[in-house]
């Protein structure tokens, strides 16, 4: 029936989105900031400022920009007012607990231990990358850079890494 | 060794703890169920001019291109040479009969009212109308100089001359009328009007030929003036009356 | 969200259309009724800043709608009396037009008028002529466009007249479908298209505001108004002259009457409680008789 029922499919936009996306975000935040519960708490924020801020059907259909450029400043924020001490530290939940020995999880504490001493903006091209999947577009426009600093920035990163490992081994 | 390592940063990434708190997804959708997103909304004139050209009539661009073609078949295969500009006169003053009919749609077609409250004022859509319907006119007339052109000896002056002070008589006459009545019967009144100045145009050239004597250029430009002082006043007058929000039209 | 008109006045050279109306409106719908000429249409076009008042104002969340100027005009849907329409339009053109006049772009337009156009049903005739609609399509169209912008304040002046009592319910639906969050203003002389829908009643007579409240408020406060008496038909005529029959039905040779009358018309008529229909014919009497209309239900003869 055209009518007597949800006037407007637009609510049922913003529902669709957080289905899509809500996982991604809060696989996201946690990257960042390392705390399940708080980066929960990001991610309802993020979608709630991604409901108040989206103006324009071209919002609604690529949401991913505009998400992750709101969770990204939340993060930030978030760690701006709560840091851990130390830059070189490896942040739980990286390094996995395990009593294995073997080969592969030895090379993850490496891998993890290099990937933190990398600089912060590095970090994060890394997570968007290869820890969410975004294309190299999408990465430029969340961060802000054009494609061409972007691939240069995770070229930089994975040698650094490869120079790191092969020091290691 | 390089896909190696990308692999292994994916493995990497991909430890990540479960969402502690399912209710909190359910309360957000409850959220996101009682907003919608705003609409986007543009403000400016000149894009609100550009979409008006999409709306214009079919019909009155053909019946314009179709009175072009008339008159290039006349003027290129049917009259002398010099007898060209003989066309001018009289076609001028109807390529702006159609232009005003277009323009003032609103009226005849009683839209003032659908129309009139939004973002954009009937100021606006009439201000946009006009410079369409003007725009249209004057391709029009500038095809047909041309074709004149081609066949005369005259100078392009005195052309331009021969075709501008018609179609701004007529112009300036039509948006008197129409301020007069801004409703339906308006029509007949500027056609009747066209018509007429296009009879007189027609007539003049056999009955009147002292009119096209060199001599008379500078009645001809006198003339030019006023009609074109006419209209712009007129233009005035209807775009005043229609900012706001009086009675510019008459609604039953 | 709240609409107030303080003392609106509107006169015409010789009549006062509108006198001193003052209300206030928050969310939900209101049906503005009285019979025609009231000054309901009048009423209106100053709400969407058609026509220009003489005197007092409407303010919109305190600012005055003047001064709000596209502001005001952005959160406004209108669906006139009688509008026209350009005749080599389609529907969907039709939508797409009124889009670009309220400033929606392109793309949006377009999503925006198929879901409307969808939503009153007029899918599947979107690419037809304006023009080979039908009055009840035309209706449809008309409130599709007015709610392009998503308005906070509808504006409906007798949405349903001309209308079948098929497309009237149906237009019902659709109005209570779409008053939520929005102060809907609805004008009509047919009681029964506001009775249901409306959160409140308007009613208007010679341009002054004379009753307003819930309907439920409005039946209360007519209680003990409205008897029902059966008399022998050919009383029917006594009765007629001095009371205003709101109701007759033949039986036989007896007749039912409906009388709204202040005191008891006859030792055997019996109370009844009062509907809206009652309220409305009752104020609007001496309007109706001059025009020799009776509304729905009105007597038969």
């Amino acid at each position: 029936m055209a009518y007597g029922g949800e006037f407007s499919d637009h609510a049922g936009e913003f529902e669709k989105i957080i289905a899509a996306y809500y996982e991604d975000i809060y696989k996201f935040c946690f990257r960042k900031i390392r705390d399940p519960a708080e980066a929960q708490d990001l991610t309802q924020d993020t979608f709630i400022r991604f409901m108040d801020a989206a103006g324009t059907y071209v919002d609604i259909e690529k949401p991913k920009a505009l998400l992750y450029t709101i969770a990204r400043n939340l993060c930030l924020n978030w760690l701006k007012r709560a840091r851990p001490v130390s830059l070189d530290e490896p942040e739980n939940g990286i390094a996995p607990v395990t009593d294995d020995f073997s080969d592969e999880s030895i090379r993850k504490v490496y891998l993890s231990i290099a990937v933190s001493a990398l600089p912060d903006d590095q970090q994060e091209i890394l997570i968007l990358r290869y820890g969410q999947g975004l294309k190299i577009g999408e990465i430029a426009e969340i961060l802000g850079l054009s494609r061409f600093q972007v691939m240069y920035q995770i070229r930089s990163a994975l040698d650094r890494l490869r120079k790191n490992m092969r020091k290691e081994d | 060794m390089k896909q190696n390592l990308k692999k292994e940063l994916k493995q990497l990434y991909s430890d990540v703890p479960p969402i502690p708190d399912s209710h909190k997804i359910a309360d957000l959708m409850a959220q996101a169920d009682s907003r919608a997103p705003a609409l986007p909304r543009e403000s400016s004139l000149l894009w609100f001019i550009r979409t008006q050209i999409r709306f214009v009539n079919r019909k009155f661009l053909l019946v314009q291109f179709l009175l072009i073609c008339l008159y290039g078949f006349l003027t290129t295969a049917v009259l002398q040479d010099n007898d060209a500009f003989l066309l001018l006169v009289p076609f001028a003053p109807i390529a702006v009969l159609l232009g005003t009919g277009e323009f003032s749609r609103s009226f005849y077609c009683n839209m003032t009212e659908l129309e009139f409250p939004s973002r954009f004022s009937l100021t606006q859509i009439l201000l946009a109308r006009l410079l369409i319907a003007a725009v249209i006119d004057m391709l029009s007339l500038s095809s047909m100089l041309l074709f004149t052109a081609m066949k005369t000896y005259l100078t392009f002056g005195s052309l331009i001359l021969y075709g501008l002070v018609p179609s701004l008589l007529a112009a300036a006459g039509a948006l008197f009328l129409i301020n007069r009545s801004r409703d339906g019967d308006a029509r007949y009144y500027v056609s009747a009007y066209c018509i007429t100045l296009s009879a007189i145009g027609a007539i003049s050239l056999t009955a009147w030929p002292a009119w096209y004597n060199g001599a008379a250029t500078a009645v001809w430009l006198l003339v030019l003036a006023v009609s074109a002082m006419a209209f712009a006043a007129e233009v005035y007058k209807l775009l005043r009356d229609c900012s706001g929000w009086l009675e510019c039209a008459k609604l039953q | 969200m709240e609409l107030t008109f303080d003392r609106l006045t509107k006169q015409f050279q010789n009549k006062i259309a509108v006198d001193r109306f003052s209300y206030t409106m928050t969310g939900g719908v209101y049906g503005l009724l009285g019979a025609n000429g009231a000054g309901k249409t009048t009423l209106m076009r100053m709400l969407c800043t058609v026509l220009k008042p003489t005197g007092g104002e409407i303010l919109y969340n305190g600012s005055t709608i003047e001064r709000m100027g596209v502001a005001y005009r952005d959160i406004l849907g209108y669906l006139p009396q009688n509008f026209g329409y350009y005749p080599d339009f389609s529907a969907r053109d039709f939508m797409l037009y009124m889009a670009s006049l309220k400033g929606i772009p392109g793309h949006a337009a377009k999503r925006r008028a198929d879901e409307l156009l969808h939503m009153v049903g007029l899918s599947d005739v979107a690419g037809e002529k304006v023009g080979s609609f039908s009055g009840g399509m035309k209706q449809r169209l008309g409130i599709a466009q007015a709610v392009l912008n998503d308005p906070k304040v509808l504006v409906l002046d007798e949405p349903t007249a001309g209308l079948d009592p098929k497309e009237r319910i149906r237009f019902r639906n659709l109005i209570s479908d779409l008053s939520q969050d929005k102060i809907v203003v609805l004008s009509t002389h047919i009681v029964s298209d506001v009775e249901y829908i409306s959160d409140q009643i308007v009613m208007m007579k010679k341009g002054r505001l004379i009753l307003s409240g819930s309907p439920a408020e409005l039946t209360e406060n007519a209680a003990g108004l409205v008897w029902t008496l059966t008399v022998p038909g050919s009383q029917v005529r006594l009765y007629e002259a001095d009371f205003y029959i709101c109701n007759l039905r033949h039986m036989g040779d007896m007749a039912e009457l409906r009388i709204v009358s202040e005191e008891k018309p006859a030792p055997t008529a019996q109370s009844v409680p009062a509907n809206l229909e009652d309220l409305f014919l009752y104020h609007f009497a001496d309007e109706l008789e001059r025009s020799n209309t009776h509304p729905k239900g009105g007597a038969q003869q």
